[in-house]
């Protein structure tokens, strides 16, 4: 930020009678103004003409402030609002003086509501529209540089425009008066007087000729010719034109606009209110050219409706401030948007607040003017959809290229644009249906009532297909295979054992025809789940990890880990197994797998060892194999057998092994040497870890439900899980990991 | 970081960035200024330092920066003000309670318009200016960053007569100059914003 030394001294001013004068003026102002008794401000300045430059300064910068700054307290929604606002303040103040005060500051805000107001813009003509505020022109005016200023004939967002005389040359011009507060750089001012001496060298019967640029003690104008008519907006509003009269209009226009575009100025703000019609001839000029858009800075998007120059008008890529997409496109499209008004009475898009037409400009697409009004012409329409196509390389050229259109469509010619035909209407008619809309990314769409039932419809069908996936579901839950087949592992294992059990449970007491397929163990039982052979299956912990597709019913036992070694042979912990004969389990057993898993974990390693595969049971007849990792119940037949003999012992894990194993999902467990003639010790330490029935995932609640209570439910001789000393289901149930819903619910419901 | 645009700034402090927020809060200090002088009465003021309030409101904002959901400027004024109106209304409070136990009531205090404006939520009503400006929004705070520039007494003589409202005759009582004084800070004033305003580049 530029810091330049501030005024702060009495000193300077002083001296000079002239400034004394203006502090003395502008304190009868003020006053004058407290009190309710002011003069309009033109005849202050006018009354006061010989320092009315310096006054007008002071004035502007004061509405600045205030404009900043808000509007007044209590009239926080708008200046639309701003006048009833004010009444009632008028109506509950007392008598006491504040009433006059008040009754001015309501004049105060009528002005500004007009300068706000869009119907009277940038320019107006001469005593066509009335003038808030103004007074008759006196004989002399005051001066302005060269300038006599006869009349304000009109009031914008920009600055106040002048009627005047130009002095020596004797004519009468326009003087529009550029407000300082618009200026924000420096380079402003530059591109101001660039492109509106661009615009004003543009000698052309349908541009309004800008006379002289300069700035008189810092206040920027320019003088332009006085174009003695009406502006397009009014003449809109007043009559309805003919398509051949639009035609006309726009013709000269585009060709206006064309020869600015060959100098190189766009003209950035094209509407309506921008353009003259001619009281003597009817020609259209343009008016304004590269200058509006220019010194507005940026769109302002915090400020509601019509405050600022209203997007209504602008090409999407004006919308979006994309200066490099800028171009003559741009204002071929504001022609066509001037275009759609004259046609339907409104622009194409227009919102309650700047932003959302803005929003509505880049994404909505335009209702094609023989939607909203009768007795459009067609090719008149076709123009206008073309110009107001979203993207610039989709529109006319140039404005020549319009307006030869135009020309074409006057002579009966046909024209280039193409009528909204058949299948561009259907395709646009689709696009708005929601669905499709938000897929298509038109987050706009003109929804008409059928467009809500085909909406509807669309959503019908995904409905329905929920409403017959859960009607599966409820089926699928209630559906029990009219033979079970069950997973269990090799025939002289354990697992088949329960399996034995459970088929004859289930034939036994629950009528249910049941199929025990017999395995390799764990391993092949997840597998056969998976591919549906059978239902229900017995596999260990460590085969269940991670594999979302098993859901677990209960735990059935504790597989232990047992290390047994042949005596003699100098092993006295798992660090002797190196380079021995150990059997680690059958290839593909989860026996072998659990084996691996624990001697990995305990950085034993397996490939230092002779492995067999063969089953541990073979230590008895095959001298050969040292040691094998058993894991399995104790009260396993086989186990039994082996620990009886002699010949073997078994050795415990040490504390820090068992740590590590409890870590990885092992429960710390002790062997009871009950019965065990030759562990010496009576509880050996080791881990375990469980052997579950588990179903598929997707098994039903009714079939996990029977398999539960052939399980527990106690019969004659007791239940299967009693008779075979499995966990209880109350130890099941106390279980921290997940189950089967149906296994939790069934848990819940018998252990009350 | 002295050419970051405030949205900018907002951004970086919402996540975290406290060099980000001091730039962010040093420009919002004249703005903050201007409601803390509107909000605290000239009675008022002349125990509690406007600065405090201001103080203490950068101390909670960069305490509760974390705390902000907004994504735009317009919303973090909106924030801002709230704890700025919480800290003011804390204050007067305070000195309404130090005014009760003080026997000897040496300033007096309308503590019913005080402390009712600002439970109000804001300076919504004084009658003593209804023309008061709101001074919500962007161009409010760049407003008073252009004001904060100005000399002290033109800044003072501005603020009371075009956000304020107050006449003439009241500006010259409460500044204790001539009427004519008070034109002449005035035109000073509108001149130097109008230059400050041409020569600033945008922040």
């Amino acid at each position: 930020m530029s810091q330049k030394p501030i005024d702060n001294t009495e000193s300077e001013d002083e001296p000079s009678e002239r400034e004394l004068r203006i502090s003395q003026l502008l304190a009868e102002f003020l006053k004058q103004e407290d009190e309710g008794t002011a003069l309009s401000r033109e005849e202050f300045l006018e009354s006061n003409a010989d320092v009315a430059e310096d006054l007008i300064v002071l004035l502007e910068m004061a509405d600045m402030i205030q404009e900043m700054a808000g509007p007044l307290s209590g009239d926080e929604f708008g200046l639309n609002s701003g006048k009833k606002k004010s009444e009632e303040v008028v109506a509950n103040a007392d008598a006491s003086g504040f009433n006059s005060k008040l009754d001015h500051r309501t004049d105060a805000l009528e002005d500004t509501n007009v300068d706000k107001d869009d119907s009277i813009d940038f320019y107006l003509s001469s005593g066509l529209i009335p003038l808030v505020g103004s007074t008759s022109s006196t004989p002399e005016g005051f001066g302005f540089g060269d300038y006599q200023l006869l009349e304000v004939i009109g009031q914008g967002g920009m600055g106040i425009v002048y009627r005047a005389r130009q002095a020596g040359i004797n004519r009468e011009v326009a003087v529009k008066m550029i407000r300082s507060d618009r200026f924000h750089l420096d380079k402003d001012v530059a591109r101001f007087y660039k492109e509106a001496q661009t615009a004003g060298s543009t000698q052309h019967p349908n541009v309004v000729t800008v006379f002289d640029i300069g700035d008189v003690k810092g206040r920027h104008y320019f003088s332009m010719e006085l174009v003695e008519g009406t502006d397009l907006a009014a003449l809109n509003r007043e009559s309805h034109l003919s398509s051949r009269r639009m035609a006309e209009i726009l013709r000269d226009v585009a060709s206006g606009v064309h020869a600015a575009h060959k100098h190189g100025a766009l003209h950035r703000d094209l509407k309506p209110a921008n353009v003259l019609i001619r009281d003597a001839d009817g020609q259209a000029i343009v008016t304004d050219f590269g200058l509006a858009k220019r010194l507005e800075n940026e769109l302002d998007l915090t400020r509601s409706g019509d405050t600022v120059g209203t997007p209504s008008y602008m090409s999407p890529e004006q919308a979006r401030a994309d200066e490099t997409r800028m171009g003559p496109a741009s204002d071929v499209y504001s022609i066509g948007a001037i275009l759609y008004e004259l046609m339907t009475g409104f622009p194409p898009f227009k919102s309650d607040s700047a932003a959302s037409t803005v929003v509505e400009v880049l994404h909505r697409e335009v209702v094609p003017p023989s939607e909203l009004s009768a007795n459009v012409n067609k090719h008149l329409e076709a123009i206008c959809l073309k110009c107001l196509e979203k993207r610039p390389q989709s529109r006319y050229e140039s404005a020549e290229a319009l307006a030869e259109d135009f020309e074409r469509m006057l002579d009966g010619r046909p024209v280039k644009a193409v009528p909204v035909g058949k299948v561009r209407k259907t395709i646009r008619w689709i696009n708005n249906v929601p669905f499709v809309a938000r897929l298509s990314g038109n987050h706009f769409p003109n929804v008409t009532r059928v467009h809500r039932v085909v909406n509807h419809l669309l959503w019908v069908i995904p409905v329905l297909l929920l409403g017959l996936f859960l009607l599966w579901q409820n089926v699928r839950q209630i559906y029990v295979p009219d033979s079970i087949s069950i997973g269990t592992g090799m025939s002289d294992q354990f697992y088949h054992q329960v399996g034995l059990a459970l088929k004859n449970e289930l034939a036994g007491n629950y009528n249910q025809p049941t199929e025990i397929v017999t395995t390799s163990g764990s391993l092949e039982n997840v597998n056969l789940l998976n591919s549906g052979t059978v239902h229900i299956a017995i596999a260990q912990l460590e085969v269940l990890a991670n594999d979302n597709s098993v859901a677990k019913l209960t735990p059935l036992y504790a597989d232990k880990v047992h290390i047994v070694i042949r005596k003699g042979q100098g092993i006295n912990s798992l660090k002797d197994l190196q380079g021995r004969v150990v059997s680690l389990g059958p290839l593909h057993s989860g026996m072998r797998i659990t084996s691996e898993r624990i001697l990995t974990t305990l950085n034993i390693d397996i490939e230092g060892m002779q492995q067999t595969f063969k089953p541990f049971q073979d230590m008895l007849t095959d001298p050969r194999i040292e040691a094998g990792v058993v894991t399995t119940r104790t009260e396993n037949q086989i186990l039994q057998t082996l620990l009886n003999d002699s010949r073997f012992e078994l050795i415990g894990l040490t504390t820090s092994q068992i740590n590590q194993l409890t870590q990885i999902g092992y429960h710390r467990d002790q062997i009871l040497g009950e019965g065990l003639s030759q562990v010496e010790a009576e509880l050996t330490p080791t881990v375990a870890t469980m052997a579950f029935l588990v179903s598929n995932a997707n098994a039903g609640e009714a079939l996990v439900t029977r398999m539960l209570n052939a399980l527990f439910v106690d019969q004659e001789n007791g239940s299967i899980a009693t008779r075979l000393k499995l966990l209880s289901r109350k130890a099941a149930s106390q279980h921290p990991i997940d189950f089967h819903p149906a296994a939790l619910r069934f848990f819940a419901e018998t252990n009350e | 970081m002295n050419n970051d645009t405030n949205s900018a700034l907002l951004q970086r402090a919402k996540v975290g960035d406290r060099d980000a927020l001091g730039s962010l809060l040093n420009r919002y200090r004249p703005y903050l200024r201007i409601l803390a002088l509107r909000y605290l009465d000239s009675g008022v003021r002349q125990r509690v330092d406007p600065s405090d309030v201001i103080q203490q409101t950068c101390l909670d904002i960069h305490r509760d920066i974390g705390g902000f959901r907004g994504e735009h400027e317009a919303e973090w004024i909106g924030w801002v003000r709230r704890i700025l109106e919480n800290n003011v209304n804390q204050v007067i409070r305070r000195h309404i309670q130090a005014q009760k136990r003080s026997v000897r009531k040496e300033v007096k205090i309308d503590n019913s318009s005080a402390a009712h404006r600002i439970q109000r939520a804001g300076p919504v009503s004084n009658e003593s200016s209804p023309s008061q400006r709101v001074m919500r929004g962007e161009q409010a705070v760049r407003l008073a960053m252009l004001l904060g520039r100005l000399p002290e007494d033109q800044r003072e003589a501005l603020r009371l007569r075009y956000l304020e409202g107050k006449t003439l005759q009241q500006i010259a009582e409460s500044i204790t100059r001539s009427e004519m004084a008070v034109a002449g800070l005035l035109k000073r004033g509108l001149r130097n914003l109008r230059e400050l305003g041409g020569t600033e580049s945008k922040f």
